[in-house]
């Protein structure tokens, strides 16, 4: 299975990367929506959970997750915002529109890789 | 609201303080660094030459440019500790990305922080200017936040300063 991260920051997911192999998740890449879209289109059957950034050009987080939650072929895969976001009404907005997790940076890597499991549906079992 | 009335001697220690907070919540939670802030000589708190510069404009009561700046090699080490690559992994495009993000999250910690004291700002896309020996050069009465932190080798210059 495989994790989307979706950040215009080679960087934030360079982290990613490092989370999803701690997983032993494969790990795919877009820089902004748009690009997330292409990924989603080619790939989204192996996506286990979308990581999504907020502010980003040309289509930012929330028209993306607008995007992925009105395409029944992808609303089922779980989103989880990483942002530094931190607006109660930002926050707010993005669960109404259907993400299954919201992660403020900055965190730790353990933090990261526990975040995702919830998301996953993994969280309770992991390390024991 | 109270933001409309922006007192500046009254909220630059607030801000001072949010600052110096997010920038050790930043560091330390992402690249695993205990910071210690550092008395700045009078020279540095003129300008310090720098190798790498990452910055963001805060649009709010008052507008402010936030400024992190240091040398190449300090910030490919943060970037390396960030990603979990080693130093030398570190390319130029992670190192100029690196360092926007970096002052991206320091921004975003401040923004939550100083929201808190009911201050509300709104950020810019984060920039990077990249030359050895830049400095930056503040007309002599600009209200201005200047830090200096250091950690081992590390040295680092953070400066918040209010443009209108």
């Amino acid at each position: 299975m495989k994790l989307l991260s979706v950040d215009d920051s080679r960087v934030v997911r360079k982290i990613m990367r490092g989370a999803a192999e701690v997983l032993d998740y494969e790990l795919l890449e877009a820089e902004d929506g748009i690009q997330g879209l292409e990924v989603m289109a080619e790939n989204y059957q192996d996506i286990a959970v979308i990581l999504l950034d907020w502010n980003m050009p040309r289509m930012n987080g929330l028209e993306f997750l607008q995007a992925v939650k009105g395409n029944p072929d992808y609303r089922g895969i779980p989103v989880m915002m990483v942002t530094t976001e931190t607006e109660r009404d930002s926050i707010i907005t993005a669960i109404q529109e259907g993400a299954a997790n919201y992660m403020v940076k900055p965190f730790t890597m353990e933090e990261l890789v526990k975040n995702i499991l919830e998301t996953l549906g993994k969280g309770e079992g992991y390390g024991q | 609201m109270a933001s409309d009335k922006f007192a500046m001697n009254e909220n630059l220690e607030t801000m001072s303080r949010c600052l110096d907070n997010s920038v050790r919540e930043v560091l330390g939670t992402m690249a695993g660094f205990e910071l210690m802030q550092i008395a700045l000589s009078d020279a540095e708190r003129s300008s310090h030459p720098a190798e790498i510069t990452g910055a963001m404009l805060l649009r709010g009561p008052r507008d402010a440019m936030l400024s992190i700046s240091t040398k190449k090699i300090t910030a490919e080490v943060i970037v390396a500790y960030m990603t979990g690559l080693l130093p030398d992994e570190v390319d130029t495009d992670d190192l100029y990305d690196g360092v926007s993000e970096l002052v991206n999250l320091v921004a975003g910690r401040t923004k939550a922080q100083l929201s808190g004291h009911n201050l509300h700002f709104e950020l810019s896309p984060p920039l990077t200017i990249v030359g050895d020996g830049h400095f930056i050069i503040h007309k002599n009465q600009v209200a201005k936040i200047s830090l200096k932190y250091g950690s081992g080798e590390i040295e680092l210059f953070i400066e918040m300063f209010f443009i209108s």
